[in-house]
């Protein structure tokens, strides 16, 4: 099992060498842990997933865009948050990046109030991901832990068939039907069928 | 020899009757003689004569035969003979159907023989198709008279028979080339006239459909593409617009010798109406990129600047909020601080050097002022703002005093300026009931004013119009007004809007004049201030 993660690194990605040391310096200042990067190929060469953390990118660069780049971490299913930095007249770009599912934009010169409070809602974001993702994959443990053929029974009870049905169904008989429920309920660490019934229905809502 | 008086008398008398019968005899021989040299001497000229018909008959090249009342062959001869092919032997004597006639013609022959025996035949001559006797066929046109004896009796009818197969034939040949010729002209979409000087004017000699349909067959059209250039021609084609047709042509003259030997004009008109209208489109477009390429160049120039200046201004700004944020938290050390402040005034000489750099722009693009008059500025905006009025539907009034002073100003730019206020007043004015936009000049102050008067939609704070990216339009920058504003200020005059009590808008321009030397000294002596 993995420990649980927190995002603690603020990436920084802009062509403008003043603008992204300046940034850095102001992060750093305000005790982040930053690592800034001159384009979005240099940035997607070193990044480590197991390193999680929050974007800020320069929309306009020569080669690879921030929105290009916003695509690529869509394309690997990343759940970094992203805050783009726009110039003046940028809006209807910075917009189709928050339709992409961008936090928020910074229009530069940026004002210090509005970073600080852009960048805590993005480690606030990224770590709500992260105990999601979490939680996501001590429920996929769990319910890996279920053979086969309890599989099936908690299928029929999630689906409310009674116990006989799903001896039926089976071709078991209802003893060997509860023995599996109890076995169920032990494994998934629910004590009611309503708990039962939580846990089993979380999976499709969270991978939806 | 006895011989008695009485005897001898009677042998006496008896030799003159003898002496006297033979002079008798030998007058008588002579009278002879005389006759048969007479009767000689006229056989001879009558078989001459009849020798010189003959060969008068033989050598003719026109057929001649005559038919008798029947309608039967009484004679051809040998031209006739030679033209049909048919013996002379062959041909006496014969009654229709004759063997020259063309079968499955017979019909036609026969109606053709019977008018000719009836008397019918048309002193012009008839033509009628004949057939060889080696079976090729030709054309004859043959001529009919009566025919009669001496005594004026008619005993049949002559006829002459020419072969015209092969005048026939270019006859023919003629006619196609003309109508040829003629279908090319009638098909051709120039209007091609021919006219020829009169003393009543001009008459026309020829003219073509698409003449005739754009004109009708009166020298009007000619005379009106002329435009008055009778007695010069070139080569040269001259544009013309036709006011009667509304219509534009590319017209050539050209001097000819007409068929009867007359000096005429022909005229070649071709419609380019749709040419130049397709000309004139472009050339509104051309002139419509020009000058929003001059206004957007200035506001792309403006948001790049904006840009570039931003980056130097974010990472000061970075910096030093990073170093405040360090201060305040208490554990600053000057190892951190020193290199990002250092930092921070290299951005602020970037910024500086951008700025200069924008000043070089502006200064090799600053205006060139001189003294000029508002009305020349004013005629010139509003020309080229007639195409947006023609398109709207809107009229520009103006309306000027005379005796002016001039304004020192740089004229291409209060021309922009002035252009620009129209463009946006008409644009404005393009669904108004009123249609008519007013440019009113007046002087105040030495201060000429213009003003630019709309009836559109109006805004309830026109102020507004001024700041920058701000615009009503779709697919305006929202630089126009601001720039305009700009190139005012830089001639010390101002530019405003004030909402209409009655409805629109009304833009007002300020300039100073140049009518007293003081002022005109102190916008030199800030030139060169600036």
């Amino acid at each position: 099992m993995n420990a649980p993660q927190t995002a603690s690194t603020v990436y920084i990605v802009d062509d403008d060498e003043a603008v992204r040391d300046s940034l850095r310096w102001l992060l750093e200042a305000n005790n982040y842990r930053v690592r800034a990067f001159p384009s979005g190929e240099s940035f997607l060469a070193e990044y480590d997933e197991k390193r999680p953390g929050v974007l800020i990118v320069d929309v306009r660069m020569p080669g690879m865009s921030g929105l290009e780049l916003q695509e690529q971490l869509l394309a690997r299913k990343s759940t970094m948050p992203i805050v783009f930095i726009t110039g003046h007249g940028d809006v209807p770009m910075a917009v189709s990046t928050i339709k992409k599912g961008a936090i928020d934009f910074l229009e530069k010169p940026f004002d210090e109030t509005d970073l600080r409070e852009i960048v805590g809602r993005m480690f606030e974001q990224a770590n709500e991901r992260l105990s999601q993702a979490q939680a996501q994959r001590e429920h996929d443990a769990m319910l890996a832990r279920l053979t086969a053929r309890e599989q099936q029974v908690l299928e029929r009870i999630v689906a409310g068939r009674l116990n006989k049905q799903i001896a039926d169904d089976l071709g078991i008989s209802i003893k060997t039907v509860e023995a599996h429920r109890a076995n169920i309920m032990e494994k998934l660490q629910v004590t009611t069928v309503a708990d039962l019934m939580k846990v089993a229905l979380i999976k499709p809502e969270i991978s939806a | 020899m006895f011989i008695t008086i009485d005897q001898e008398m009677r042998q006496h008398r008896l030799i003159w009757v003898v002496i006297a019968l033979s002079v008798v005899i030998v007058i008588a021989l002579l009278i002879l003689w005389r006759y048969t040299r007479y009767r000689s001497e006229a056989e001879a000229a009558l078989i001459a004569e009849t020798g010189f018909r003959r060969a008068m008959e033989n050598s003719m090249s026109t057929g001649m035969r005559v038919l008798d009342l029947e309608g039967r062959i009484a004679y051809v001869n040998p031209a006739f003979c030679r033209m049909i092919g048919w013996n002379e032997a062959d041909l006496i004597g014969r009654l229709p159907p004759f063997p020259y006639w063309v079968p499955g013609m017979h019909d036609t022959h026969q109606q053709t023989l019977e008018s000719v025996l009836a008397g019918k035949a048309p002193s012009s001559g008839l033509e009628l198709e004949a057939q060889r006797r080696d079976g090729s066929r030709f054309n004859a046109r043959m001529y009919v008279s009566p025919l009669l004896d001496p005594q004026g009796n008619q005993i049949g009818w002559m006829t002459s028979m020419t072969d015209i197969t092969e005048p026939k034939r270019i006859r023919e040949a003629l006619t196609a080339a003309h109508e040829r010729f003629m279908t090319v002209l009638e098909g051709l979409d120039d209007a091609i006239s021919v006219t020829a000087d009169t003393n009543d004017g001009l008459e026309l000699l020829f003219a073509n459909r698409t003449y005739r349909r754009l004109f009708g067959a009166q020298t009007n059209g000619h005379d009106e593409l002329l435009a008055g250039r009778r007695g010069r021609y070139t080569d040269e084609s001259v544009e013309i617009f036709s006011a009667s047709v509304q219509r534009w042509f590319e017209v050539q003259h050209r001097m000819l010798a007409w068929t009867d030997g007359r000096r005429v004009r022909l005229q070649v008109a071709r419609d380019i109406t749709e040419r130049r209208q397709h000309e004139e489109t472009s050339r509104i477009q051309q002139e419509k990129i020009q000058i929003t390429s001059r206004l957007t160049t200035m506001g792309e120039m403006a948001s790049s600047l904006a840009h570039e200046l931003n980056q130097p201004l974010t990472a000061i700004a970075n910096y030093s909020m990073g170093a405040v944020a360090m201060v305040k938290s208490g554990h600053a050390n000057m190892e951190a601080l020193l290199p990002a402040l250092e930092k921070a005034a290299a951005q602020a000489q970037r910024a500086g050097k951008i700025i200069s750099r924008i000043r070089d722009f502006v200064k090799r693009s600053e205006p060139r002022r001189q003294a000029i008059q508002i009305q020349t500025v004013m005629d010139n905006a509003i020309s080229l703002a007639e195409i947006h009025s023609r398109k709207r539907q809107v009229a520009i009034s103006h309306n000027v005093p005379e005796n002016l002073p001039d304004v020192f100003a740089d004229p291409i730019l209060i021309e922009q300026v002035l252009l620009n206020l129209l463009k946006n007043g008409l644009e404005s004015m393009e669904h108004s009931a009123v249609e008519t936009l007013v440019v009113a000049v007046t002087l105040h102050d030495n201060q000429i004013e213009v003003a630019v008067t709309d009836r559109g939609h109006g805004l309830s704070d026109p102020e507004r119009l001024f700041e920058p990216f701000f615009s009503t339009k779709s697919e305006g920058l929202g630089m126009g007004l601001n720039i305009c504003r700009t190139i005012i200020e830089s001639h010390h005059g101002r530019l405003w809007a004030v909402s209409n009590p009655e409805g629109g808008t009304t833009f007002r321009f300020t300039l100073p004049c140049v009518s007293s030397l003081e002022a005109q000294k102190n916008l030199q002596s800030e030139e060169l201030l600036t």
